[in-house]
């Protein structure tokens, strides 16, 4: 494996970190240089992002309905009182 | 939650919260993640009547732990825990799934260093474009439950590595290999039902 290559295997694994916000202040000028540079590891990363953001649109947000949540405070203000 | 530990706790906050500081803890801290909660209980049961039952269960079982609860430090991940919990309590009992499968196993294979070229599903964008509609869902649907669980956290809830280690009490290490794995699992899905819509999906 020469040096690129090295190179391309860490940062594509490095992707989910990054994309999580998961990665330490000092790795990300370095990972981001090399995005930017290579076209595969590119791909990549916009894949994965893509795939989050797809992922987080499409589940849409159920709200709770306004009947359990006068039950559940009222179940508590009883519960309250009773000390 | 071990009688030792409770008793532990109490011992430690001698003085128990006034009703009036419950009630304000509630207020302030514990109500306004209701939705999260639910959205949650919806997304891990797919059934609005489980749904509000576990959401439910969590604010009962949060009153009775509330001397537990350390005021302003992250209300929703304790939450999220007892709602967590309960649901794995109950579907496990329902399904008779055993409680670990070989997950650890997978995760082992997972964590190697060489595990990420051929596990990585090559899935070019316009795939996703074209056809994420209800098939990301589904894919959601169609992983092993530990699996959704995580992807449900880090994705639809945005928790941190750290904070999801503390809801499911797992090392931060499996969180990070768990969520690989469990995307991984969906891209698949996703590239089974590109493939039969007559898509060019590569391998990887």
């Amino acid at each position: 494996m020469n040096h690129r290559d090295n190179m391309c295997f860490k940062v594509v694994g490095k992707i989910p970190q990054y994309l999580d916000g998961e990665m330490s202040e000092f790795e990300i000028p370095i990972f981001l240089e090399h995005v930017e540079q290579c076209h595969k590891c590119l791909e990549k990363y916009e894949i994965e992002k893509t795939f989050k953001e797809v992922l987080r649109q499409k589940c849409e947000r159920k709200a709770v309905n306004a009947q359990l949540v006068n039950s559940i405070k009222n179940k508590i203000s009883m519960l309250l009182a009773k000390g | 939650m071990t009688e030792t530990l409770r008793e532990h706790t109490k011992e430690r906050n001698s003085l128990s919260l006034s009703p009036e500081m419950k009630n304000k803890v509630f207020e302030v801290e514990f109500y306004p993640h209701m939705d999260a909660l639910y959205n949650f209980g919806f997304r891990l049961t797919l059934d609005e009547d489980d749904a509000n039952d576990l959401v439910q269960e969590t604010y009962l079982k949060a009153f009775r732990f509330i001397d537990t609860y350390q005021q302003n430090t992250n209300a929703k991940a304790w939450l999220f825990r007892i709602l967590k919990n309960s649901f794995i309590n109950d579907f496990r009992k329902k399904t008779k799934e055993p409680a670990k499968t070989d997950y650890d196993e997978i995760e082992q294979v997972y964590n190697s260093e060489d595990a990420h070229y051929s596990a990585t599903v090559d899935l070019r964008q316009e795939v996703f474009g074209g056809i994420l509609g209800d098939e990301i869902t589904k894919a959601l649907n169609g992983i092993p439950v530990d699996f959704r669980l995580i992807v449900l956290l880090s994705d639809i809830e945005g928790f941190t590595y750290e904070e999801m280690s503390k809801i499911i009490g797992i090392p931060i290490g499996t969180v990070r290999s768990r969520l690989h794995r469990a995307r991984n699992m969906m891209k698949d899905k996703i590239k089974e039902y590109a493939r039969s819509q007559g898509y060019k999906v590569d391998e990887a």
